[in-house]
């Protein structure tokens, strides 16, 4: 069977339900555990997806956990991720990674110190679409691209909510 | 918004608001198709003082908005490009395309990068836009029903790829350079909205390995 990395979730609200459904379908990791402050919402989602729920402090001391998957709300992500490095785990964050440039340069140095992985969402980069696009201007299909507009308009109301 | 979310006070306190929100699915985007930011300036605004939530169950409740909800920002890019990127949570209707690409020989149209999927428009020069016909790629296969039809959901997908660089011993795509590269772009354009000034990056990175058909189909796990 081929390696795989135990995975563990901090923040059982909203978003967490993407991960623990979608994780499955890649190879190198297993969701192991789901943890938050709220025992219940860990109980709940661990029920749901068929993993162990943990108080963070469990879960940041579990041996079978590599990486510590961060989906607290942003004002939280920097201090919850300094945690999961200095337990000796690798971190993968929701978006924003952080909320200032001096945060994730201090996460850097803890990670480097142990020889830790840092990595953030967003993926939807990695998607078919966007990939596609890439490899249009990596072609040279459009000759160099020298300019772009881009707009995000979030309509105030009957928008489908997607996020957290 | 204030419409769906339970609790959206936070969306309009300071760390929430559009740039931070959704501004790392295009950032990010941008960052990987075309390569580091090297300066940005903003014009920020909030047109509306005070929102009322029409979720439950805080019906009629207002919130104070303490961040600003509409930025247009300028952003050059070390490779010389040039990019105007909008962000709004005041504008009820608009007719753009998420983000148009704009080369020397031709346009792009990219959808939605809050998705994986949907649909590429390319023109060259003169020719009429065209739906470019489809691509074998894992991560643009429907794979989730939404209320707009199937779509391609693959979240987890960079989590995925970060556990394989590991055992793989090789970079993962969704790097700590990209991701606070990104962040050094958001809050510069925050700190310009501020001060009227041009804010120069702090930060740079490379932009991460494109990921080939066959290396997406590469990290999905055989069906059971």
């Amino acid at each position: 069977m081929a390696k795989k990395l135990g995975v563990g979730v901090i923040g059982c609200g909203n978003i967490s339900a993407a991960y623990f459904m979608l994780a499955p379908l890649f190879k190198g990791i297993e969701m192991r555990a789901g943890a938050d402050l709220d025992v219940k919402m860990a109980q709940a989602r661990a029920k749901e997806f068929g993993v162990r729920a943990s108080s963070v402090a469990d879960l940041l001391a579990s041996d079978d956990i590599d990486i510590v998957v961060n989906l607290t709300i942003p004002a939280a992500h920097y201090e919850v991720s300094k945690a999961i490095l200095d337990a000796g785990k690798h971190v993968y964050s929701e978006k924003p990674f952080v909320l200032s440039v001096r945060e994730g340069q201090d996460l850097k140095k803890r990670a480097d110190r142990k020889g830790l992985r840092i990595g953030s969402a967003p993926d939807t980069f990695l998607g078919g679409a966007h990939q596609r696009v890439r490899s249009l201007i990596d072609g040279g299909k459009v000759g160099r691209v020298h300019q772009r507009h881009v707009l995000r308009h979030e309509p105030r109301y009957g928008a489908l909510a997607s996020e957290s | 918004m204030e419409h769906w979310h339970p609790n959206p006070d936070f969306f309009f306190q300071p760390g929430g608001g559009p740039i931070l929100d959704i501004g790392p699915y295009y950032i990010t985007n941008l960052v990987q198709l075309i390569g580091p930011v090297k300066r940005v300036a903003a014009l920020a605004a909030t047109p509306a003082s005070e929102r009322t939530i029409t979720s439950k169950p805080r019906f009629g409740e207002k919130i104070k908005v303490t961040t600003p909800t509409t930025i247009h920002a300028l952003l050059e890019f070390e490779n010389g490009a040039t990019v105007t990127f909008n962000a709004s949570w005041d504008v009820w209707k608009h007719g753009h395309a998420p983000i148009e690409l704009y080369g020397e020989e031709g346009t792009i149209f990219v959808p939605d990068p809050n998705f994986f999927g949907g649909d590429v428009m390319m023109t060259n020069r003169t020719d009429a836009v065209k739906k470019l016909p489809k691509w074998e790629h894992a991560f643009a296969v429907p794979n989730q029903q939404h209320a707009q039809g199937m779509m391609a959901n693959y979240r987890a997908s960079g989590l995925a790829d970060m556990a394989l660089g590991i055992l793989e011993d090789r970079p993962h795509r969704c790097s700590l350079e990209l991701s606070l590269h990104v962040i050094d772009v958001m809050t510069g354009i925050l700190r310009s909205g501020e001060t009227g000034r041009f804010v120069a990056m702090r930060t740079t990175c490379e932009r991460p390995e494109a990921l080939s058909p066959a290396q997406a189909k590469a990290m999905l796990a055989r069906k059971k």
